[in-house]
């Protein structure tokens, strides 16, 4: 069971942000957008999600072709967390989660849209937000908070564009580790967009190092990350150091 | 499976089970007091408009309107009252406070949808020129429809069995047409990049000029009946209160709520963003396509009959968001309500404020409009983030 994207040529107007891409996401497995700013890492989810329609390209989602799909089945398919979140109405958390359940609902929410929602609250760990303002939320809890709306979503495939920008270190620690967890309870594939290299390193099962919107290498974390590649791709020196808790990447400033 | 572990599934369940609780707990609570607050809204719409209908220039008590609006409505289940007021009562008031009560939901639940389709507390069909608009298609067919049917303008069609006058629907159809461009106008404007909410309101005042210019123009030519016709029009009032007028309105406020009401999930959604929307299946384009364009042909249509009647859809709404949050599904029959009762008690006011004489209801509406906007405005950090 795979998504599959292939030979994506996506952009803005006439600019071009994306070309010829082609990856595999598959079940069960995190893969890491790494690259540096305007790589295209944001548009390479958002296309993933639907949200954006590749000028060119297929997407293919366990069999079926993604962009034929009605919108709902495809929400049902794929769930979206954004680098930058809208603060919007000002909603209680528990409406927020909700939102989640809305490719699944007519007008009114089922058993199963509270069971999902109150899961997804458990595994961020904001049961006590559930009857907060979001308006009186902070960053890092409000990026909690639409991290659950994803998971009440329950798809099968998690697009994250840099969950983590809000969050401090145990959270972001947290954060990942739901994730990590979600994959191997629900089989499900998740791809994250990232700046923090070593995070990279300690969750993800493959990485994609994106250079001017075209894939530059792709494979196993301590294959892909590597000083050349890192030199190559952000032009900045680095050591990899083998730690006993794994893979370290220590950059510096020009020698 | 070991002691330890069954002891955390256990302890895992109870966790659950316990944020399900509180989840359904919170929701329920919300949800009682959104449906207290709309049920307690209509008890109070209907206890004024029976009020409203008693006074005039002979006070008819509460009881006779309730006893002849109940034979009116449900027929031979309430007996015909002996009191000489029943004509007066059913034929002349009530066509009035009907016409407010459409006028005030027309407005609030535009005003209420604008603001979450373009995601900008301000908006309502006033702020966003689409009222001016109207009025200025409205203005045009009062000034031109007669040259250009002639005498065939004062024949009738027949609309849901009833008899209709043909200047009245192709009055609809000129403010509607109007309407429809000035939101063409926003919407433009508002899908260019990093637009800001102050200029969208800003482009709303624009078209709003714009089209009272036209309107001026179209006074300045027309004759003294057109002259009169228009002007007091303008000041919007429910002078041209009529069954025939209701019973055109009706269904259309009808299937308009309806068809808004049936946005409703997708409404929420979008407070989250256009890509979170995009992403939970919205198709968010035609969403907002269709939001406005019912939402400008439901104002369209009242203010072609009453004249602009301004700040309904920003009060309303705001009023409502601040009792029973944002929730679309209840937000819009809340506001519904609400507005009805504002323009009914505002049109009440304006009937006995300098009795025997009577006031515009749209002068009402500005002063009280201007307060609340300014009050708005003052609480500024509070409502921009909506």
């Amino acid at each position: 069971m795979t998504l599959s994207i292939k030979g994506i040529r996506q952009g803005y107007g006439d600019s071009i942000v994306l070309d010829d891409v082609s990856l595999d996401i598959e079940k069960g497995e995190i893969m890491t957008v790494l690259g540096p700013n305007g790589s295209g890492k944001s548009t390479l989810i958002m296309t993933i999600c639907n949200i954006m329609r590749p000028k060119t390209g297929t997407i293919n989602i366990d069999g079926k072709n993604a962009l034929e799909l009605h919108g709902k089945d495809f929400s049902k398919l794929v769930g979206y967390v954004p680098q930058k979140y809208v603060t919007g109405d000002s909603l209680r958390v528990f409406e927020a989660v909700l939102l989640g359940r809305a490719p699944y609902m007519e007008w009114s929410y089922s058993e199963d849209d509270f069971e999902m929602a109150a899961r997804a609250i458990e595994l961020m760990g904001i049961e006590d937000l559930i009857d907060k303002n979001t308006k009186e939320l902070s960053g890092g809890q409000m990026q909690k908070v639409v991290i659950a709306r994803a998971l009440a979503q329950n798809p099968e495939y998690y697009a994250l564009d840099e969950p983590t920008s809000a969050l401090d270190l145990k959270n972001q620690l947290s954060a990942l580790s739901t994730m990590k967890k979600i994959v191997s309870s629900k089989n499900a594939g998740v791809i994250f967009a990232l700046h923090d290299i070593n995070l990279a390193f300690k969750y993800s099962d493959k990485v994609v190092l994106l250079k001017n919107g075209h894939i530059y290498s792709i494979g196993n974390p301590r294959d892909v990350i590597n000083e050349e590649n890192i030199m190559n791709v952000y032009g900045v020196h680095c050591e990899i150091l083998n730690g006993s808790d794994g893979m370290h990447v220590n950059v510096f400033e020009d020698r | 499976m070991g002691e330890g572990t069954r002891h955390k599934d256990v302890v895992d369940e109870i966790r659950r089970g316990s944020s399900e609780w509180i989840l359904k707990d919170s929701y329920g609570r919300s949800v009682h007091k959104k449906l207290l607050f709309i049920g307690v809204t209509l008890l109070f719409l209907v206890i004024t408009a029976i009020v409203s209908v008693g006074i005039g220039s002979v006070s008819i008590s509460f009881i006779d309107v309730t006893k002849s609006l109940g034979h009116a409505i449900f027929g031979s289940l309430v007996p015909l009252p002996d009191n000489q007021w029943y004509a007066t009562i059913v034929y002349a008031r009530s066509s009035r406070t009907v016409l407010c009560i459409l006028c005030g939901i027309a407005l609030a639940i535009s005003g209420t949808v604008m603001q979450n389709l373009l995601r900008n507390p301000l908006v309502s069909p006033f702020t966003l020129g689409v009222s001016s608009a109207a009025s200025f298609g409205a203005a045009m067919g009062i000034v031109f429809l007669p040259a250009i049917f002639g005498s065939a303008i004062t024949d009738s069609i027949e609309i849901f069995g009833n008899d209709i006058s043909l200047k009245s629907v192709l009055i609809v159809v000129c403010a509607f047409t109007c309407g429809l461009a000035s939101i063409g106008i926003v919407l433009l404007l508002s899908r260019r990049p990093n637009v800001s909410r102050s200029t969208i309101i800003l482009s709303g005042v624009i078209i709003s000029y714009l089209f009272q210019a036209g309107i001026s123009l179209a006074k300045y030519i027309s004759d003294d009946d057109a002259l009169r016709e228009i002007t007091l029009w303008l000041m919007g009032g429910m002078w041209n209160a009529t069954w025939e007028t209701d019973i055109l309105l009706i269904p259309i406020v009808i299937i308009c709520f309806i068809l808004l009401e049936c946005m409703s999930s997708n409404l929420n959604t979008l407070s989250a963003g256009d890509d979170i929307a995009k992403n939970l299946g919205v198709n968010v384009n035609r969403l907002r396509m269709r939001g406005l364009i019912i939402s400008t042909m439901v104002t369209s249509a009242c203010i072609s009959f009453t004249g602009i009647i301004g700040f309904i859809g920003l009060m309303a709404p705001h009023l409502c968001r601040l009792v029973i949050g944002n929730d679309s599904r209840y937000l819009i029959p809340a506001s519904a309500l609400v507005g009805a009762l504002i323009l009914l008690l505002s049109d009440t006011v304006a009937r006995i404020i300098i009795s025997p004489s009577e006031l515009p209801v749209g002068i009402i509406m500005y002063i009280l409009g201007g307060v609340f906007f300014i009050w708005m405005v003052s609480r500024k950090n509070k409502v921009t983030s909506l």
